[in-house]
């Protein structure tokens, strides 16, 4: 269970010491959580340096503070939601133009691309609990309590989620 | 659908989690096989959940973020560490300005009476003294028919021998001749006691009839000076 680990383990080292040990154990997964989220990677490691510095002050001003990795999920969620709200009221489309590139470089191309289509073809919502399940390993209850919801909400969302998956998929195969 | 279909999505959200309890898992199957939807759910989203995870485990990017976390970490602390030290800075060079303005006397210039002294008319002596930084009435006794007056400022020159504090004990008094009312009057007119100085806070010692306490200074030296004068008057 990711909550229940506590982060930053050692309350006596100073913030930054603290968030370096963070960083380096999760950068690269909470990089590749945003990317799925956003379909972009430069975006995406914007946000997750967003959340390592909102971590490092948030450990600076209140030591004794206990930092969870469903709190980093979660700040990036957030960020992830708003940097996409933004972007549909610009009227701009989920890229993957540019960042296609990214996700094909991985092996199945093909199947990233389609499926990195698929996921932005989501709403933020279902997006969320999707892959915080799927993708991130949380559990029901667990990504409940990191998006502020009833784990059934999380269920449900996850269910119409993969509604839409299958259609989207179905219809590219 | 049915209007409670909510509850048959969560529970298909269950077991394609593979969160379902045996009841939940039991209640779904009962409900799939008389939906359509919930029956397609049920066949259709391992596959969704399977791209998603063999998507996963395909990632290969490793973004390196850490040097540039840490370098805005250290950037921060850098601000943050000029700011301090610049704030020191300005609080050494005021103190040293401060003091070195003190030492050198140069801030006795700005005083009327400049760093104090002893003043004599006829037979009252006074000595007026400056002390720094907290006002502190105290009282010496320059000559045996002297009363004396302090008012706080700087530099304290006054002999140790003959220097009585002035609280907060009573202290017994020693047997000075009271001078001639006149002196005193004449000595606080020398003084100008109209300036802006510090000196105004004069207080005449000792005068048995001007202290409520022989040999002690009130605490008020303006108004014992105001009182002395008044009694050196009538
Ligand atoms: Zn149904």
């Amino acid at each position: 269970m990711h909550d229940a680990y506590v982060l930053g383990l050692d309350r006596t080292l100073d913030a930054d010491v603290r968030v370096e040990r963070l960083v380096t154990e999760y950068e690269t997964k909470l990089a590749r959580y945003v990317r799925r989220f956003v379909s972009d990677g430069d975006f995406a490691l914007d946000i997750v340096q967003d959340v390592f510095f909102a971590a490092y002050r948030m450990l600076r001003s209140d030591p004794a503070r206990e930092l969870t990795a469903g709190w980093l999920y979660k700040t990036a969620t957030n960020h992830a939601i708003s940097y996409l709200r933004k972007k549909k009221r610009r009227g701009e489309t989920v890229p993957l133009g540019d960042d296609a590139g990214a996700f094909r470089t991985d092996e199945s191309s093909a199947m990233q691309l389609d499926l990195q289509r698929a996921l932005g073809a989501l709403g933020e919502e279902q997006l969320a609990c999707v892959l915080l399940t799927t993708y991130a390993g949380y559990s029901s209850a667990e990504a409940a309590t990191i998006l502020g919801t009833s784990a059934d909400a999380v269920r449900q969302r996850v269910c119409r989620a993969m509604r839409t998956l299958r259609t989207s998929l179905g219809e590219r195969a | 659908m049915k209007g409670d279909h909510g509850r048959f999505e969560a529970l298909a959200g269950a077991v394609v989690l593979g969160e379902a309890t045996a009841a939940e898992r039991a209640a779904f199957d009962v409900h799939a096989s008389t939906c359509a939807t919930c029956a397609e759910d049920l066949a259709g989203a391992p596959l969704a959940r399977a791209a998603i995870e063999r998507a996963g485990a395909a990632e290969t990017w490793r973004p390196s973020i850490g040097s540039l976390v840490l370098g805005r970490i250290r950037d921060g602390r850098r601000s943050r560490f000029r700011t301090t030290i610049g704030a020191l800075g300005w609080a050494v060079a005021v103190s040293i300005v401060f003091n070195v303005a003190l030492a050198s006397g140069i801030a006795s210039r700005f005083s009327p009476l400049g760093s104090g002294g002893d003043v004599t008319s006829g037979q009252t002596a006074m000595r007026i003294e400056f002390e720094s930084p907290a006002p502190r009435l105290r009282a010496a006794v320059v000559s045996p028919r002297a009363a004396v007056a302090v008012a706080p400022r700087r530099a304290r020159t006054v002999r140790p021998a003959v220097v009585a504090r002035a609280t907060p004990r009573p202290v017994s008094h020693p047997s000075v001749p009271v001078e001639p009312a006149d002196d005193a009057a004449n000595v606080l007119a020398g003084l100008d006691l109209d300036g802006p100085s510090d000196a105004k806070h004069v207080a005449i010692e000792p005068r048995p009839r001007c202290s409520p306490a022989a040999g002690s200074i009130a605490a008020d030296a303006t108004d014992d000076a105001t009182r002395c004068a008044q009694n050196v008057r009538r």
